[in-house]
């Protein structure tokens, strides 16, 4: 009888537990280093940073970079269906770069960067939106050390339809797969 | 050994492990809120993107209490500047006390939201619908956090709208 009453009691005291971490968990709502977005009609972009806090290892922002990127079908290498105007961008480490996403299609398409430092940037990511025949300017800071980033457009299958590229901050960390014009792409399936 | 002395511990080991589970369970939910807040904003930013006529203040319907010593002001397009329909309007704002990753400003006009605009960001360009009929029109400025709700305070400024026939002299009517 009493370990049924200790057994109740504790079911008790786990449930008041979890309420209370849940409610505080709630009443938390740890924002991270924010989204940093500008968003309207043309498009959107996240992960912002024109110069406001720079990576842990730049002291400065060694220069600024323009690009401009056009995407569309026009651009597409031979089998795809989408195309970014270029497939490889080369800035100097801790640069300051302006990427200006001219959208040729209908459709929206994204110029997408993963891997970036998440103390500033939103799980890593600079993102650059542009709705259909609209363009979109945004601007980020890339960190110090020679690394090669991810750049692709989100929306499903467009990636594996000919818009995945890639940036290289001073010599990069070397090519990543499947992108067109550069590398092959990489099948994990059978081999036969 | 008691029975009462044998099954206390054992009492206890499922006190624990259900607190460890309970523990787990508030993590879940933690995530789960979080998540639900990430998923409606990003949902509420999708449904603005994808009907920005319905944006309107669908990203907030209550006010939150701004940080002391938080302003904004709108500095451009000055009281009564005129423009044409389809016209670009520079919006110029000055604003005290903003994070610069989460906070942001929202714009509206005549109460329907035009663009949301953060990372530093004090200026943008308006452009105007060019079905906007004649007469005064209301932009209004607020900010945000980064969930989207808006803080208790707002700057509005009246523009004009006139053909771009009768060009105005002191603003960039097209």
């Amino acid at each position: 009888m009493r370990d049924r009453q200790r057994r109740r009691a504790g079911i008790i005291a786990a449930l008041s537990c979890a309420f209370a971490l849940a409610a505080q968990a709630a009443e938390t709502g740890y924002e991270g280093p924010g989204h940093r977005m500008v968003w309207d009609a043309k498009g959107m972009v996240m992960g912002e940073n024109r110069g406001d806090t720079l990576p842990a290892d730049c002291p400065a922002i060694s220069e600024d970079v323009s690009l401009e990127v056009h995407v569309g079908r026009k651009y597409a290498p031979a089998g795809l269906v989408f195309g970014y105007s270029d497939y490889q961008w080369r800035v100097p480490p801790c640069s300051r770069v302006s990427v200006t996403l001219v959208n040729e299609d209908e459709v929206r398409h994204m110029w997408m960067l993963h891997g970036l430092p998440s103390y500033v940037y939103a799980q890593g990511m600079f993102h650059l939106e542009a709705e259909g025949r609209r363009t979109m300017t945004g601007t980020f800071v890339v960190p110090g050390d020679d690394r090669t980033y991810l750049v692709h457009c989100d929306i499903a299958q467009h990636t594996e339809k000919g818009l995945k590229a890639q940036l290289k901050v001073g010599q990069g960390s070397g090519d990543l797969p499947g992108v067109p014009g550069i590398t092959a792409p990489r099948y994990t399936g059978d081999a036969d | 050994m008691s029975s009462t002395q044998s099954q206390s511990p054992r009492t206890h080991r499922f006190a624990r492990q259900a607190c460890a589970l309970a523990v787990v369970a508030a993590s879940i939910s933690s995530g789960a809120a979080q998540a639900a807040q990430t998923a409606g904003g990003a949902e509420a930013d999708a449904h603005a993107q994808h009907h920005p006529a319905a944006g309107g203040s669908a990203h907030s319907d209550a006010g939150v209490s701004p940080p002391q010593g938080m302003t904004i002001e709108i500095l451009e397009p000055g009281a009564e500047a005129v423009f044409a329909p389809g016209a670009t309007v520079p919006v110029q704002v000055r604003a005290e006390g903003m994070s610069v990753s989460g906070d942001h400003w929202h714009l509206y006009l005549d109460g329907e939201l035009q663009a949301m605009v953060g990372a530093g960001r004090m200026a943008y360009e308006l452009v105007l619908p060019e079905t906007l009929e004649a007469g005064e029109h209301e932009l209004k400025v607020t900010i945000s956090n980064a969930r989207h709700q808006e803080y208790d305070l707002a700057a509005t400024r009246t523009i004009r709208v006139e053909a771009s026939d009768r060009s105005p002299s002191d603003s960039p009517a097209e």
